[in-house]
């Protein structure tokens, strides 16, 4: 086997138990000393700005916006000590748009070599077994994709079997 | 399922005659793999596409033709992968499963206790005219562990174009 030259991995990162655990199983099964690790962040801004209530008041709207990016900033340095404490070189992107989009052109401008994502975000839509993003990206990336799954995802599904009509 | 250092992982790779499967196989090697893993190589005949093909089941010495020669790729497949193993000093088995593709390979991985999978993203199944990756889609969404899928700069090329079809 060759010793591999750097690597870049692109980790998406939202904060959710989902993507915490694709970030500690890829560090526990992938990870390589040199690997060069990029977190893609992918603020929710529209979510703010689509609740009908605060359409009326301007002030509201400039107010949860700029708490919105607060907590972006420190989630940000959150992600930033993820990787210092993990003694991984590496940097935080955190890019605005569409989060699956902007996940794979991050990945395309580091000159990703791998896709590490989770199989759900923080996203409350959660009518599929996938979430979209995930498998936006498994669609488009051009690079290889390691989608995290874990067996305690699967008790979610069992919510929507009763209602889901395919049947495996 | 976490690996200690030295804990043995047991890898499940979806696997057929085509390069995307190579791809896969390669990109384990370099950037995955670890000493001790035991690689499971699911392969699938494809022997519904055969019998399911209107046109041909009229003619029972054309089916068994059909048949054999399945057969014969499936030896062809598990020799070449056999020896890449070798190669590579892995140790592992081949699984060859009936059925469709995605099912097998999650069963496998269920059966196995596997803690991941790894797989291509085409040419993984005779019906080639479906959505891009219909079978690592349906492992992805059926999986209970982490699968990686190896998807290659030329998919893209085609993506494009299946991928309206999608929508």
């Amino acid at each position: 086997m060759t010793t591999a030259p750097v690597r870049n991995v692109a980790i998406a990162m939202d904060g959710s138990e989902y993507a915490d655990f694709a970030f500690n199983w890829y560090m526990e099964n992938v990870h390589r000393e040199h690997d060069h690790v990029i977190m893609v962040h992918c603020p929710e801004y529209h979510t703010v700005v689509q609740s009908p209530m605060v359409m009326t008041d301007i002030t509201v709207v400039t107010d949860l916006l700029q708490e919105e990016e607060k907590k972006t900033k420190e989630f940000l340095e959150v992600l930033g000590n993820k990787l210092k404490h993990a003694g991984i070189g590496g940097k935080v992107k955190s890019v605005g748009g569409n989060a699956g989009e902007v996940v794979v052109r991050v990945a395309d401008e580091e000159k990703a070599d791998l896709i590490v994502v989770g199989t759900r975000g923080m996203g409350t839509l959660r009518r599929t077994f996938v979430g979209s993003v995930s498998d936006y990206i498994m669609h488009h990336s051009h690079v290889p994709v390691l989608v995290c799954r874990h067996k305690d995802h699967h008790k979610d599904h069992h919510g929507h079997h009763s209602q889901h009509p395919l049947k495996h | 399922m976490a690996a200690d250092a030295g804990h043995r992982r047991v890898v499940v790779m979806g696997i057929d005659d085509s390069e995307f499967s190579e791809y896969a196989f390669d990109f384990y090697l370099s950037n995955v793999c670890r000493k001790d893993d035991y690689i499971i190589l699911v392969m699938v005949p494809e022997y519904g596409t055969v019998i399911a093909s209107p046109g041909i089941l009229t003619d029972p010495i054309v089916v068994t033709e059909l048949i054999k020669e399945e057969e014969h790729k499936m030896q062809t497949l598990i020799k070449k992968y056999s020896s890449k193993m070798k190669e590579a000093h892995l140790g592992g088995k081949v699984k060859q499963m009936t059925g469709k593709v995605g099912e097998s390979i999650v069963a496998a991985a269920k059966e196995e206790d596997a803690a991941m999978i790894v797989m291509g993203t085409r040419g993984m199944g005779k019906v080639r005219r479906t959505f891009i990756g219909s079978v690592s889609d349906y492992v992805i969404h059926h999986s209970h562990v982490p699968v990686l899928v190896c998807r290659h700069k030329d998919h893209h090329k085609h993506d494009h174009h299946d991928h309206h079809d999608h929508h």
